[in-house]
């Protein structure tokens, strides 16, 4: 039965092959979109695990806290770690647009113990400490860095970068390299930052480290309540509340995305129905036949799915398998803008239901028009 | 050559079912092309829309957004006096504004965003008539006017509501369009009380005027050097300055290009198989045609021409999929301030034309082989077919 199956699928070579690579092309493109999709999710879901919480002020990001809050939320029940932090943004002259990272003055002390989820190369702080031009940098964003920018961007050179914040630009001292989640991130000592701007005492936001998970909520509503009232009031969130909104800016792209991904499987329906209805009206004679050889109507339909199925399988071979091969944890992040873009079991499973399903739905209607129809008037069609 | 032309017309309505699901494929391409296309054309179209070529921004000197800007009261009054700025009886004609960004929730209660509170004068809406407030309304102490695209993206800001952001309530007494220009996504408000409930004292993030001449802008640069006030300024055209925070334009065109072509590879495919199993069931007619004296190449034209029919009534069919989207309101996010612009769905003529021209390309890239199959086959090979 397989054999039949295998056999009447490579009749015509040229037409299975077109329709497997079309089949392909287009389920490769669906699961990069999926890719694209999965990234935000795990990006959500790491920090959803996360002990941390950003506190910034009440109005906006852009609104400074004053220094001296560092204290005070660090004296909050639960809190253990307290890290002061100032978005510079970080442009290279030239590149605007083209590179991006997220360049961040930080309390330098707090950085290991807040920052768990990473691998700081070793000794890296502590050259840090001996020098308040120091910076380190994600191993991914300085690789990036050196493609577009060349030799210059080497641990243990100076680099300048521009800020589309601040009118300054600072020179960093590059010491070393850091792993974690986030693959664009450039992080440099805040008092440098403030002697850079002449001592304002101005923080963008503070990281806070909380003892358990249970006590996020309290920690939050405790530090909130603490400058209720105060001239800079305080809206304190998890680390996936904070990312969320971030992602709620960037728009409606995930919809778009999704909808973009809808219209492929729509023509990867239309190729593959498409041939499923020309091999039909070829073997109308053919099916008749069988028919009088004592197959029945039913296992003449199933012969016919399962050989669409059998079609749409081998381009989610291809597709998928090509998708899983291109997309290796690691290989790409479109630009640090999806650090987990890569083909997760879940993906691989969406690509594999779909081209099921395209099969199924494309081989049915041919199926079923040929199961109905009766013997005398398929023997009677002459082509 | 007209004759086997309408031959080739007429067989696509013979093979009804395979032509429409071949055409849907490349109407999908064509539609998804338009839809990234139109977005990338949106946020572009702020750029090239707000500001006329006359209107400028001044800044201070280092900053590349007026997120970052400060100007001190005593600079700004020094600016104002640079004599070629164009006056009315109540003094030189410049809007002095304060940029502020605040954080609001979603009427879905969806994770809040980022946007713009500009404080402003009366004069901002001199400079800017394109800016029109429902009854002609302005701003006034906690009275706040609200581009009409927000109240949907936002909660709270529906006429008649109050909304909290800094330190207290603010009343939404109107809502104003302003011609698809960046003021669109925006709240505008009495910009004495934004200075004092951001701690902003008397400075403002910027100066806006509108010259006589465009020539006048090296003129207004050369007179602020002069001065030790504002030599830390420097203005430049309304339009360049908008032009330069649509760089998620560039990157939505370039991913919208690699995807359309990927999927184009698939519909392209597709088509070829059609047109393979259109000159296979038709090869005696072919072979009678050829028969009857038609040549080569007028077989391999006329094949091109049948496919790239397919591939055009597809283009068709899939701009008239993507066309509602024109005008939808969406929003995204500005990289430079980090807050939410919101702006409309954009297709032109032009891009509607690429769309058409992608849906006959994929048709004739499709068609091409089998056109070359079909021409070069023996008659009697033709003819011989079952």
């Amino acid at each position: 039965m397989l054999r039949l199956i295998w056999k009447n699928a490579w009749r015509s070579k040229r037409r299975t092959v077109l329709t497997v690579l079309s089949v392909a092309v287009s389920l490769f493109l669906l699961c990069t979109m999926l890719c694209y999709l999965s990234s935000g999710d795990t990006q959500l879901e790491n920090a959803g695990a996360s002990m941390r919480v950003v506190t910034r002020h009440q109005t906006s990001l852009t609104f400074f806290l004053p220094e001296a809050y560092t204290q005070k939320i660090a004296n909050v029940p639960h809190v253990t770690t307290v890290q002061g932090c100032v978005w510079w943004g970080g442009q290279v002259e030239g590149k605007e647009m083209s590179l991006f990272m997220s360049t961040i003055a930080a309390d330098l002390e707090p950085t290991e113990a807040m920052w768990d989820d990473y691998k700081f190369e070793p000794g890296v702080i502590d050259k840090m400490r001996g020098e308040v031009r120091g910076a380190v940098i994600a191993r991914r964003l300085l690789a990036r860095c050196q493609e577009q920018c060349g030799d210059s961007w080497q641990i243990g050179k100076t680099v300048t970068i521009k800020s589309p914040i601040f009118k300054h630009t600072i020179d960093l001292v590059l010491l070393g390299t850091c792993e974690g989640p986030d693959e664009s991130i450039l992080i440099f000592r805040r008092d440098y930052l403030e002697k850079v701007r002449d001592n304002p005492g101005q923080i963008g936001y503070f990281w806070a480290r909380v003892d358990k998970a249970e006590n996020i909520p309290g920690v939050c509503r405790d530090v909130d309540a603490l400058f209720a009232n105060s001239e800079n009031e305080t809206k304190t969130e998890t680390e996936k509340a904070f990312m969320q909104s971030f992602m709620s800016m960037m728009g409606n792209i995930q919809d778009l995305v999704r909808n973009i991904g809808l219209a492929i499987v729509m023509m990867i329906l239309m190729v593959a129905a498409n041939t499923m209805a020309m091999v039909a009206r070829e073997r109308t004679t053919e099916h008749a036949v069988m028919r009088c050889l004592g197959f029945t109507r039913g296992r003449i339909a199933m012969l016919f799915v399962s050989e669409s199925v059998l079609i749409s399988l081998l381009g989610a071979v291809v597709g998928v398998g090509g998708a899983i091969l291109l997309w290796r944890p690691g290989k790409f992040d479109l630009g640090g803008m999806a650090p987990f873009f890569q083909m997760t079991p879940g993906t691989t499973l969406i690509g594999l239901l779909v081209a099921l399903g395209v099969g199924l739905v494309a081989g049915a209607a041919p199926a079923i028009a040929a199961a109905r129809r009766s013997v005398v008037d398929g023997l009677r069609r002459v082509d | 050559m007209g004759l086997i032309l309408k031959y080739n017309f007429r067989n696509l309505f013979v093979r009804r079912v395979s032509t429409l699901m071949t055409l849907a494929g490349v109407a999908m391409v064509v539609a998804v092309f338009l839809v990234l296309m139109a977005l990338a054309q949106g946020i572009l179209s702020i750029g090239e829309s707000t500001g006329d070529p006359l209107q400028v921004i001044v800044l201070q000197k280092g900053t590349n957004a007026e997120t970052s800007s400060g100007i001190s009261d005593a600079a700004a009054d020094q600016a104002e006096n640079v004599t070629l700025l164009p006056r009315d009886t109540q003094g030189p004609i410049v809007s002095r504004d304060l940029f502020v960004v605040i954080m609001l929730p979603r009427p879905d209660g969806g994770a809040p965003a980022n946007l713009v509170v500009r404080g402003v004068t009366g004069r901002a809406f001199d400079i800017r008539p394109e800016v029109k407030v429902d009854g002609g309304k302005r701003p006034q102490g906690s009275d706040i006017v609200v581009a009409r695209p927000l109240a949907k993206r936002f909660a709270h800001l529906n006429v008649g509501d109050k909304v909290h952001f800094g330190k207290r309530d603010w009343n939404v007494i109107a809502h104003f369009d302003a011609d698809g220009q960046a003021w669109e996504s925006e709240i505008w408000a009495d910009l004495p009380e934004i200075q004092a409930d951001a701690h902003r004292g008397s400075t403002v993030s910027s100066l806006y005027v509108r010259l006589s001449r465009p020539e006048d802008l090296a003129t207004l640069n050369a007179e602020l050097e002069k001065s030790s006030e504002t030599k830390g300024l420097k203005a430049t055209t309304v339009r360049e300055y908008f032009a330069g925070q649509t760089g998620t334009a560039g990157m939505l065109k370039v991913v919208g290009s690699v995807i359309t072509f990927l999927l184009s590879l698939g519909a392209g495919l597709g088509a070829m198989n059609t047109m393979y199993a259109a000159i296979g069931n038709r090869s005696r007619e072919i072979g009678t045609l050829r028969a009857l004296g038609f040549g080569r190449r007028t077989i391999l034209v006329s094949f091109l021409f049948e496919s790239s029919l397919i591939g055009l009534a597809g283009g068709v069919l899939g701009c008239l999929i993507a066309l509602p989207v024109n005008g939808l309101q969406t929003g995204t996010m500005n990289w430079v301030s980090f807050t939410e612009t919101a702006f409309s769905f954009r297709i032109t003529p032009g891009m509607l034309l690429i769309g058409l021209a992608i849906g006959g390309f994929v048709g004739a890239v499709g068609g091409f082989l089998p056109a070359l199959a079909a021409a070069r086959r023996p008659i009697l090979d033709s003819l011989r077919a079952h």
